[in-house]
């Protein structure tokens, strides 16, 4: 028997992208268990407010992709070490829009991803989810 | 309804079932939650694993609108800290309320 693997939750080192432990929601932000990392889905807030931000999809992409940039540097990890993205859009005719800010944050050898439209909540025009390789 | 892989439990999509007749049990938001999320308990615990084992969560809502009474329920299923989480609002088949998936440490 393999020693049993633990989970620890993510913590940002900015406070203010702790979004739903703010709202009081009943998820963390992140978990990591031995080599993996899992994020919640990550939504457009402001790193300087910790409010949400809807301007223009491109910039909503911008801002989801930096605070994942942020939550994995967190632990430890950065974006390059993702390995599967999903990405939800509220309207599915932002989606060349999204790939077009999104390559700029995996410009070589990119995660595999699955991207398509959902209802999401608060007038989010994304929400963007990761598994990731910790260390 | 789950596979093992390695470390990790992997669980499908569930609905509100009764688990004693493996029927549908069509509710509120709330109820269904409470369903499935009981159902998930016996799953896991069956496997040899338990719910404050559930690392990553994704949550199917037919309506977002339904987002805070899922919440109520869900928060009491899960002791501190709670799994990482996703909710999205989709079209779900057969009046489907609620879907719950999960991965799971073994």
């Amino acid at each position: 028997m393999t020693e049993k693997l633990e989970r620890v939750a993510i913590t940002p080192r900015n406070p203010l992208l702790n979004a739903s432990r703010a709202g009081n929601l009943p998820h963390v932000p992140g978990i990591r268990v031995g080599d993996y990392i899992f994020l919640s889905g990550m939504v457009p807030v402001d790193p300087q407010t910790g409010e949400r931000s809807h301007g223009p999809i491109a910039e909503q992409v911008r801002l989801t992709l930096s605070n994942m940039a942020h939550m994995l540097e967190s632990a430890g990890s950065s974006l390059d070490r993702a390995v599967r993205v999903h990405v939800v859009l509220a309207d599915i005719s932002d989606m060349a829009e999204m790939d077009r800010v999104y390559r700029e944050f995996f410009p070589v050898d990119p995660p595999a991803r699955t991207a398509w439209s959902m209802q999401l909540r608060f007038g989010n025009g994304c929400e963007i989810e990761c598994v990731a390789l910790a260390g | 309804m789950a596979v093992r892989g390695g470390a990790f439990i992997f669980v499908s999509g569930l609905t509100a079932i009764d688990p004693q007749t493996g029927e549908r049990r069509p509710g509120t938001t709330a109820s269904e939650t409470r369903q499935i999320l009981a159902n998930l308990r016996q799953l896991l615990e069956a496997a040899g694993s338990s719910l404050d084992r559930v690392v990553k969560v994704n949550v199917l809502l037919h309506s977002m609108l339904e987002a805070p009474n899922m919440n109520e329920v869900y928060a009491r299923f899960f002791p501190e800290p709670p799994p990482a989480r996703t909710v999205c609002g989709a079209r779900l088949p057969d009046g489907i309320k609620v879907i719950i998936e999960c991965t799971v440490l073994a």
